[in-house]
């Protein structure tokens, strides 16, 4: 026997073994595929909720007290300028009276 | 330089408060009359309250405003005391005299006085306050037999602005009783 008869028996085709197909199939099935790196946002998902609603109650806590502390010093404001009123007019009365009488 | 500024400002104010302090009144002796009165104005108006009446009046709501605005810009208070009796007697000169006392200190003088004799007859008298020809504060004293009124005004003021003030402005003249019009 040659060798080139040698080598054409050795590179036959042949048909593989019964089950083959169905063990290689398991076998890829049971391999373990690496985990995906979870992003970002997966992993402080819960704590960036978290951070974002603190803001939130936070920014409008901060907005109502404003808004109170603006409507108080307008009330206090309006107020003090309804009392200067009453003030000036009686001021005013009186001053009219003094002189009404020099007129008089 | 700075600190020869700020020295000359503070220096100033420490020479300009005391004639302002002056000019302002004590009146809390008529405080005793407002058991006896059938109806009592009492209004005390720092610089302060001042400041804050200031900030509410607008002159894009009214041109008024902006006048009282301008009027009282300088002002340093406004006090206004107002006793209104159902009956004679029941006030006496003793309770105005503290008040005249200190109408009668340097500084103050009186510009206008008027008595008034007869049934409803009322003395009003017009103290003024100057300082190198300036305006420091004004005080009236107006008092009928069932009514008295002292009113203190702290700081510069246009006093004929001032009375121009009664039924203008938004400002309605008061409707008292036994009050000709």
């Amino acid at each position: 026997m040659n060798i080139e008869q040698e080598l054409k028996d050795a590179l036959k085709r042949q048909q593989p073994p019964p089950g083959m197909t169905e063990r290689v199939m398991a076998a890829i099935g049971s391999r373990e595929t690496p985990a995906a790196r979870p992003s970002f946002w997966r992993t402080y998902r819960a704590g960036l909720q978290l951070a974002a609603a603190a803001v939130l109650i936070v920014a409008v806590g901060v907005g109502v007290a404003r808004q109170r502390e603006a409507d108080r010093e307008r009330q206090q404001s309006e107020l003090a300028a309804r009392q200067l009123m009453t003030a000036l007019q009686i001021a005013s009365e009186a001053l009219n009276e003094a002189r009404n009488e020099i007129k008089n | 330089m700075r600190a020869r500024i700020a020295t000359t400002l503070i220096v100033l104010m420490a020479a300009a408060s005391p004639v302002f302090a002056q000019a302002q009144l004590k009146l809390d002796n008529l405080n005793k009359l407002a058991e006896g009165a059938k109806q009592v104005v009492d209004v005390t108006i720092d610089e302060q309250l001042l400041q804050l009446a200031s900030k509410f009046l607008s002159a894009s709501r009214s041109p008024d405003e902006a006048q009282i605005k301008e009027l009282v810009k300088d002002l340093k208070g406004v006090y206004v005391k107002r006793f209104e009796f159902d009956a004679d007697g029941k006030y006496s000169t003793a309770d105005i005299e503290p008040i005249l006392k200190q109408l009668r200190t340097p500084g103050w003088s009186r510009i206008v006085g008027v008595t008034s004799k007869g049934e409803g007859g009322q003395n009003v008298e017009v103290f003024v306050m100057t300082e190198a020809s300036l305006i420091k504060g004004i005080a009236v004293v107006a008092a009928q037999p069932r009514e008295l009124t002292v009113v203190n005004v702290v700081g510069p003021i246009d006093v004929d602005r001032l009375s121009r003030l009664q039924g203008q402005f938004g400002i309605p003249a008061l409707e008292l009783p036994g009050k000709p019009r």
